[in-house]
């Protein structure tokens, strides 16, 4: 089983946040448009005009004097969308980054389910590979459980056309979560913009191998790519390795300013962090779960 | 530049193998990555660098160069130096040891050589500055490095044979020693009548130039006295040489001062050389002559040998004690040595070497000392305390007092501490605490004790009477211990003679020389006349014999062979090797090995 019934539990206790739902703290007068399960009060502000009557609160113009209106937040069924990065350069490390991605991924996918949102799963390498259908009940737990479970890697990475080809065949947009370790040479910026685009409140996950990011290797190589089996020659030092991980860093940071501009909740982590840690501290810190 | 080992450079053949090993090595290791992406980039900015190209050969280069220097090594180079800047400079070297007084024809050999001589400073250019040197038992420069030729010429008229046997190598150690020689030529003008060692280091660009041919001598090749334990009896040792194809008889004539006392015929073979033994008994005497009587041969230096029997002076000691077993016992069962015990110095008695024993030493004493547990005034050590000593006592074993000596079990409870003078030598210590030291300066011959007899077990132990014995043997040696004295010409007589006091000795010759010394001893090494020498001090006179007595020189068969249309011989030894670089070359070995350790380190 990928996660334990204590872990579980606990996850019970947390629920996802999407920026829309954050940022839909509406007006008196804004009503949702999507089914909604109610209104729930939110604040109050001063009336300006125009502002709707209906939801002018008279028990305080009685005691106050003054016209204040009612705020409600918009509570939405939240479509959670979990895509996950199956190309063969996620079976790198040990643990493997697919095996940790899938776990990450049935913890959030319980977490969403634990709070009666729905939730589908999407293995993607160079394009959609298979999706599970979303479900909101938790009794599909299992059963994403088990799809996650099933996850094998293959293919190559295309991150753009994937996220594409996601976003164009998505109807109900909501909160995608992408697991992968983002090293596609193709990039990853018209694939994240197209779900902007789309309206989908973005939470990137990169995981990473230690060893991807400090290498340990010295000496001469043939360099094989894992996906593509590709090959370079290079002699790793001590100075290629610095080279290495500045050009890392610098690639972090593109992501990072990519991610802060385009409002995208982006968290990095390394296999070597312990997963309950990731989920329990570095989401929360991120208030993706509360 | 000169190789010295050639064979060395056999390693060079190690280079192949090397590069072959890094071929192998070359094949690179299969690294699986998650993701080339990244790593094409810095792939691409390595490769647009020119150093980790580099790098990656950097390690095949340095071992390869590490093998060469290795290779150039064991090669064991040596630099010959450059041609220098400014005239040429040449050395004519001439050989005066008594071989060269044969006669050839009408002239002797020296005067061959000298008009060799001649004849190549005569041939040098003008510019050309000439050292004249001799290589006889005493290696010379008569004449520094000049341009003008008459006075060349003059020094050369000038040379004299010795009665000694030449020593080529002390004549090259001496040119070696007057600086850099390696481009300077070196003539020298010889008889050959010598063997030359492969190991003597021939200086510069070294010829030889020889003279004279091989003729025909006898020779009395050694002549030794020796007096029998009881020391009644003397025994002559003889050796009659015949170096010539044809056997020969020799009338072997000895006498003592004058006095013929046994003269025989000796037939000796072709080149042989007859050894002979004569008991001289009832024979009393102090100058023993042996003669070859009618040898008509070409040279006559060696037809004769000298000895010199003479009564033994006694060493006069001055015991300065308030009283001590060991020492007046040990002293007095010397032979020879006439003891004074006394409380007190007595600088005003004659003495060849004063003892003093934990007493007061006067101001200004000079000579050869023994000071025991005695703080000498002005002396080498000064004292500050005493120390106890419990542990094993170090000897320096390249000290000739130290000879046979053994002091690890001696026992020694305290000695003095204190500061001693840089220019003493230490014989003996306990860590940094000397027990014995040793010191030659100011007219002072010392051997310092900081401790007492009386606090150590020396006395009682085997090595006391060894240690006296080097001791005295040091302080006051003497050519006479046996009574018979005579050495070969070219050998270094000790003479113990008194500080300040005039000694004057005259050569066979009658030439005399008068020396004053602050020392009282006198090293004199112009033995260079065979025959008697007298020794004349302020109250003694001594003699010895200078004999020549050498089948080295006396064989006038030149050892070597000359190419007689030009006269240039070519001499056996080996030529100046230069300086050697084969320590730098190991350096660079090393090095290189270090270097190419850190590139590889850091690669890995």
């Amino acid at each position: 089983m990928l996660l334990d019934e204590e872990f579980l539990r606990k996850l019970e206790q947390l629920s996802l946040l999407s920026r829309r739902i954050r940022r839909s703290i509406a007006r008196g007068e804004s009503i949702s448009i999507r089914k909604g399960a109610s209104l729930e009060f939110s604040d109050y502000r001063l009336y300006q005009p125009g502002d709707d009557f209906r939801y002018l609160d008279w028990n305080i113009y009685n005691r106050l004097d003054r016209l204040f209106v009612k705020l409600f937040t918009a509570e939405e069924n939240l479509t959670v969308h979990i895509l996950i990065d199956t190309s063969k350069s996620m079976a790198f490390g040990e643990p493997s980054k697919l095996w940790y991605g899938g776990r990450l991924a049935a913890a959030l996918g319980y977490l969403a389910i634990s709070n009666l949102d729905r939730v589908g799963v999407s293995a993607f390498a160079d394009g959609i590979e298979h999706s599970m259908q979303p479900v909101r009940q938790k009794s599909h737990a299992f059963a994403l459980f088990d799809y996650i479970a099933g996850l094998k890697p293959s293919g190559r990475t295309d991150f753009n056309r994937t996220l594409r080809e996601y976003s164009l065949r998505t109807r109900r947009p909501g909160l995608a979560i992408l697991i992968t370790d983002l090293l596609d040479p193709g990039g990853y910026v018209e694939g994240l913009q197209a779900l902007i685009y789309r309206r989908f409140d973005v939470l990137l996950i990169q995981i990473l191998d230690e060893s991807e990011m400090a290498p340990k290797f010295r000496g001469s190589f043939r360099l094989i790519d894992g996906e593509t089996e590709e090959e370079t020659e290079l002699t790793v030092e001590s100075e290629t390795v610095s080279a290495y991980q500045d050009r890392l860093g610098e690639y972090f940071q593109e992501v990072e300013q990519f991610c802060l501009s385009h409002d995208i909740e982006y968290l990095r982590t390394t296999t070597s962090i312990p997963f309950e840690e990731v989920v329990f501290s570095y989401l929360r810190r991120g208030v993706f779960v509360r | 530049m000169t190789l010295l080992n050639p064979s060395g450079l056999f390693l060079l053949l190690s280079i192949p193998v090397i590069v072959l090993l890094h071929l192998f090595r070359q094949e690179r290791r299969r690294q699986e990555v998650s993701s080339l992406f990244l790593w094409r980039e810095v792939s691409d900015q390595q490769s647009r660098r020119i150093r980790p190209q580099l790098l990656r050969n950097v390690n095949l280069l340095l071992q390869v160069l590490a093998v060469v220097f290795a290779a150039l090594a064991l090669a064991q180079p040596n630099l010959t130096g450059t041609a220098g800047a400014g005239a040429p400079k040449m050395i004519v070297l001439v050989d005066t040891s008594a071989s060269m007084a044969a006669v050839e024809g009408q002239v002797t050999r020296l005067e061959l050589a000298k008009n060799r001589a001649r004849e190549v400073v005569g041939r040098s250019r003008r510019d050309t500055e000439i050292m004249i040197a001799t290589a006889g038992p005493l290696p010379a420069v008569v004449q520094g490095f000049t341009t003008d030729r008459a006075v060349l010429y003059e020094v050369i008229r000038a040379l004299e044979s010795q009665d000694g046997p030449g020593d080529l190598n002390a004549a090259a150690e001496m040119i070696r020693s007057l600086g850099n020689m390696r481009e300077t030529d070196v003539v020298f003008v010889t008889d050959a009548a010598f063997a030359v060692s492969e190991s003597t280091v021939l200086p510069g660009q070294f010829r030889t130039e020889r003279v004279g041919t091989a003729i025909p001598n006898r020779a009395i090749t050694e002549f030794r006295l020796r007096r029998r334990f009881d020391g009644s009896v003397l025994e002559a040792y003889v050796e009659l040489g015949n170096f010539d194809q044809t056997a020969t008889t020799l009338l072997l004539e000895l006498s003592v001062d004058g006095q013929t006392i046994s003269r025989r015929e000796v037939s000796v073979g072709p080149d042989e050389i007859r050894p002979l033994a004569v008991d001289l008994p009832g024979v009393s005497g102090s100058v023993f002559e042996a003669r070859l009587v009618g040898n008509e041969d070409a040279l006559s230096a060696d037809d004769a040998a000298f000895s010199v029997a003479s009564s033994i002076r006694p060493l006069r000691v001055q015991l300065v004690t308030k009283g001590n077993y060991f020492l007046e016992s040990i002293l007095s069962v010397y032979p020879d040595v006439s003891l004074t015990i006394t409380p007190t110095p007595d600088q005003s008695a004659r003495v060849d070497l004063f003892v003093l024993d934990g007493v007061d030493a006067p101001a200004g004493l000079s000579g050869s000392i023994l000071a025991i547990a005695t703080a000498m005034p002005d002396g080498p050590f000064e004292p500050l305390g005493f120390q106890p000593i419990n542990r094993t006592v170090t000897v320096n074993r390249a000290h000739p007092i130290s000879a046979n000596l053994n002091l690890s079990d001696v026992t020694i409870t305290r000695a003095m501490t204190g500061v001693l003078s840089g220019r003493s030598l230490v014989v003996a210590a306990v860590g940094e605490i000397p027990l014995i030291y040793t010191h030659t300066r100011d007219g002072v011959r010392l051997v310092g004790f900081t401790f007492s007899l009386a606090d150590s077990d020396l006395g009682l132990r085997s090595s006391f009477p060894i240690l006296m014995n080097n001791i005295v043997t040091w302080l006051a040696p003497s050519p006479q211990e046996t009574g018979i004295a005579s050495v070969s010409a070219g050998a270094v007589v000790p003479l113990l003679v008194t500080p300040g006091a005039p000694v004057m000795i005259t050569y066979p010759s009658g030439k005399t020389t008068e020396y004053v010394l602050r020392e009282n001893m006198l090293l004199f090494r112009d033995t260079v006349e065979a025959g008697i020498y007298t020794v004349q001090g302020m109250d003694f006179s001594d003699l010895f014999a200078v004999t020549l007595a050498s089948s080295d020189e006396s064989n006038l068969t030149p050892r070597f062979s000359a190419d007689e249309s030009s006269g240039a011989t070519e001499i056996a030894g080996t030529r100046d090797p230069g300086r050697p670089i084969w320590q730098w070359l190991t350096a660079c070995v090393l090095l290189l090995l270090v270097a190419d350790w850190i590139i590889w380190a850091r690669r890995t």
